[in-house]
């Protein structure tokens, strides 16, 4: 009995907390959300800390400026931010609503950050107040703890394009008096000014001539312009009744938002939302429903760019149906994590599993050092899969459905390329596995030409030397064709292109188009190309020393794609002039709390993809990731104010 | 898309590494009657591992860079712009993309002949910018024997160089404006007190780094007096 009780209080205030929260004004059917999550940034770093920092100060000073004083700071701005902030989008025929809930402390504070222009738009009724604009679309709408922000766009409402819309709404008999006249004048050499204004004098006065019998050619002109005018006119007056019509139902949305009683329920009856959020530890969170239907909704069926429109004949539908996205930002102790999932429909996973089921050499991790590891791109796809999916791919993206002669066309090259390509036969010269790394940073003394004078200040050129870094880089792919590779380099040092030193080759113009020497060869499956003779000529000779974590090696295997920068050791290293003046006193403190930064992005697994950027951050004098951010602000932009 | 990653991927690490200056060298020599012969220089060659990367890309900093073909196209318009010029006469030109050194060489019978080259460009620029740089930048006095390099600075110089963006005001720390002028007869006293007259009294140099000629603390402006 006592645990029911104890339920039952845990479930009122449970709904309690949910019915304050602003997400329960959030339709069901929503296409996209995004929520920030004020109590668990405020527990990150207080308002009153954020406030005092560099950049709520500069915040608070444009607060200052658009309130005329009224208001000084973030905290007596009227906003609670110990609650939750959310933006969604609906999209339901053709109209765009973008929507800001924002919850309120104090709507008097927020009422001064309003201007004169505003106050004397707004209007009080039945708890709320508003104000509309109803040009641009927006309402703003507030109670004693909610303010609700929204901008409204009918797709349907075209803008007006000036000529073109004149000229496409003109009738099509007199556009086609105007092309043939301008057709005319196009036709005669244009190179003869002269020549040109002879005949075009001759054309008109033959237009003239031809068209005397019913009208002049300036009645014609002016029955054009009355003509184009009425129509400018009526469209004017459609587009007004539909922005009078939008906005009323604009802000009855928004009225209908701020009661939040939707018949469907809130998003929190959406599964699809549901699972995607989860228990929600994160500080921020992105989500998109259906890319799919956004992009249809967005695309006007109408409008003069109708026919050239691209999505004409596109399977939008095959492109983005069933696509969903979320986005999860977490700021941790000493990181950052911004993590990513794609959702889509099993037909398109199915192409994607093949693209991106590569196998990755393990043997390129044997040429890196992490000592000197600057950073690394890793690329691990598969191009027999690519090769495969292909065709399908693209056939299904131009099957419209319907009788046009592009899907046909799409569907016979596709079938063309199909037959000719040899996909196996490919995937040897390339088979998807690719690794560039800055290997190091190294000192090269460079040439230069100076002047030295002699007593009747007659110049003298000499050479002179300079010390200048520069990158060390490191390219790895994966291809079983030697011969091949036997072959180009057979041809290059023939050519003179290339120059064999110690079982290596030297591109021999490199040096002087590019900041850099390159040395290339083929070894064990692989062709490598570098700027390091040191390290090329250790690694073709067996004698290189690799270190490499394996955490590195896991991202590079299981990731179709991964990135890493070793920002510490970039700063350590790079010489102080190289750093923008304003930096260069600030090294020691870059240095210290300089992390490393990660990308990574997964294989598919069922129908989703995942990816995940990680930014490492300094812990020591900063409380969190979030901190660590507001005090590297703090210090890099002490100066810039 | 791979070799395209791959340059760039390098190419920025380098051009975040490497300092870039240049030089520019004015030289004239002039003989007893007024005639004489010029050459310009510009010696970018220690910025050469940076220019080089920057060739390589299409644009930096929203700028457009050059080719090679297009800097060739800019040379042949300056030689043509010589030639037509009155008095202007013997006009070399040498380019060296190795080291990125470009001059320009050219014989004058009389002094003022060099500022026709420059006169209808700095016209324009006046009318356009609102400026008042002197279209008379060059003079010889003969029966006084006084040479005059004559330049009037105008603040848009230090406007101009405060509206670029700080990565490109950098490229001015290192960067020079030498002018050297050489005659038959001794000088006998310069005006600018930054320039030095050689042992043999013969010439005259005159070298400015160019953040002080954009500030306005010195100038190229110099009345060279040659003994009578």
């Amino acid at each position: 009995m006592k645990k029911f009780i104890l339920s039952i209080v845990a479930l009122s205030l449970a709904f309690a907390v949910s019915a304050q929260d602003l997400i329960s004004k959030i339709p069901a059917d929503a296409s996209a959300v995004v929520a920030i999550k004020g109590k668990r940034v405020t527990d990150l770093v207080s308002i009153k800390d954020f406030s005092d920092s560099r950049l709520g100060q500069m915040l608070g000073e444009q607060l200052n400026k658009e309130s005329k004083g009224k208001v000084t700071d973030l905290l007596s701005s009227g906003f609670d931010f110990n609650r939750n902030f959310y933006y969604f989008l609906d999209v339901k025929e053709g109209v765009f609503t973008n929507c800001f809930l924002v919850p309120l402390s104090n709507a008097q504070n927020f009422m001064n950050l309003l201007g004169e222009n505003d106050m004397n738009k707004m209007v009080t009724e039945n708890g709320h107040s508003y104000i509309q604009d109803e040009f641009d679309g927006t309402v703003t709408l507030w109670t004693d703890d909610t303010l609700i922000l929204m901008l409204s766009k009918d797709e349907s409402i075209t803008d007006d394009y000036g000529y073109y819309d004149d000229f496409y709404n003109t009738p099509s008999e007199i556009v086609i008096e105007e092309a043939e006249i301008a057709n005319d004048i196009e036709s005669v050499d244009p190179v003869v000014e002269e020549e040109v204004e002879m005949v075009e004098e001759e054309v008109e006065e033959t237009v003239v001539e031809a068209d005397a019998q019913e009208e002049s050619y300036d009645d014609y002109l002016a029955r054009l312009d009355a003509e184009r005018k009425a129509n400018r006119e009526k469209r004017d007056a459609e587009r007004a009744v539909k922005r009078k019509e939008l906005a009323v139902s604009t802000l009855a949305k928004a009225k209908e938002i701020l009661k939040g009683n939707y018949t469907q329920g809130s998003i929190l009856r959406n599964a699809d939302y549901l699972k995607s959020i989860g228990k929600g530890n994160e500080e921020a969170s992105a989500w998109i429903g259906d890319f799919g239907q956004i992009y249809l909704q967005a695309i006007p069926e109408l409008g003069f760019v109708s026919e050239m429109n691209p999505y004409n004949f596109l399977n939008i539908e095959k492109m983005y149906g069933g696509m969903t996205m979320v986005a999860k930002l977490d700021f941790e102790e000493d990181k950052v994590a911004l993590r990513t999932q794609y959702t889509v429909d099993e037909q398109m996973a199915k192409w994607y599993e093949q693209m991106y089921n590569g196998k990755f050499n393990a043997q390129f991790a044997n040429y890196l050092n992490e000592d000197r590891l600057l950073g690394y791109w890793s690329l691990n796809m598969s191009v027999e899969g690519m090769l495969n999916a292909y065709p399908g791919l693209i056939e299904s993206l131009f099957d419209t459905k319907e009788d046009n002669m592009y899907s046909d066309g799409v569907s016979l090259a596709t079938s063309l390329f199909s037959i000719l390509i040899d996909e196996e036969g490919a995937a040897e010269i390339l088979r998807g596995d690719a690794l560039l790394a800055l290997t190091d940073l190294s000192e090269r003394t460079v040439t230069y030409t100076d002047y030295e004078y002699d007593e009747e200040f007659n110049r003298k050129e000499v050479e002179k030397t300079k010390t200048e870094t520069v990158p060390d880089f490191l390219f790895m792919f994966t291809s079983q064709q030697k011969q091949l590779f036997t072959k180009l380099i057979r041809m290059g040092l023939r050519e003179g292109e290339l120059e064999a030193t110690n079982g290596i080759y030297k591109i021999k113009s490199a040096g002087q188009s590019a900041p850099f020497d390159i040395y290339l060869f083929y070894k064990d499956n692989m062709f490598l190309m570098g700027s390091s003779k040191r390290d090329m000529t250790a690694i073709a000779s067996g004698t290189f020393r690799s270190k490499l974590s394996g955490d590195h090696k896991r991202h590079m295997k299981k990731n179709v794609t991964s990135m890493y920068v070793n920002g510490k050791k970039i700063i350590a290293q790079v010489p102080v002039e190289s750093f923008p003046r304003e930096l260069r006193d600030k090294i020691a403190f870059l240095t210290k709390n300089t992390e490393d930064v990660s990308f990574n992005f997964g294989k598919m697994k069922g129908n989703t993809m995942k990816g995940e950027m990680i930014w490492n951050t300094a812990t020591s004098g900063h409380r969190n990731s979030f901190d660590y951010f507001l005090n590297m602000i703090e210090e890099l932009v002490a100066d810039a104010r | 898309m791979l070799r395209k990653t791959i340059s760039y991927f390098c190419l920025l690490a380098c051009l975040s590494l490497c300092t870039g200056c240049f030089d520019i060298l004015e030289e004239i020599n002039l003989n007893q009657d007024g005639s004489g012969t010029m050459l310009v220089t510009l010696n970018m060659s220690k910025s050469k591992t940076k220019l080089a990367s920057i060739m390589l890309l299409d644009s930096i900093n929203g700028y457009k860079v050059p080719s090679k073909d297009d800097m060739n196209e800019a040379m042949k318009d300056v030689v043509a712009h010589l030639q037509k010029t009155e008095g202007i006469t013997n006009i070399k030109k040498t380019k060296d993309f190795d080291n990125y050194i470009f001059t320009i060489a050219c014989d004058f019978t009389k002094v003022e002949n060099i500022n026709d080259i420059f006169k209808e460009l700095i016209r324009k620029q006046n009318k356009n910018g609102g400026t008042q740089f002197t279209t008379k930048n060059f003079s010889f006095n003969s029966g006084t024997k006084t040479f005059q390099r004559d330049f009037t600075y105008d603040p848009s110089i230090k406007k101009s160089f405060a509206r670029m963006n700080k990565e490109d005001q950098e490229i001015f720390d290192e960067t020079n404006y030498t002018c050297i002028y050489r005659f038959d007869e001794s000088v006998k006293s310069v005006s600018n007190k930054n320039a030095k007259i050689s042992p043999n009294k013969k010439a005259v140099m005159l070298r400015i780094d160019a953040m002080s000629f954009i500030s306005g603390e010195k100038t190229v402006q110099n009345k060279i007096q040659l003994t009578q």
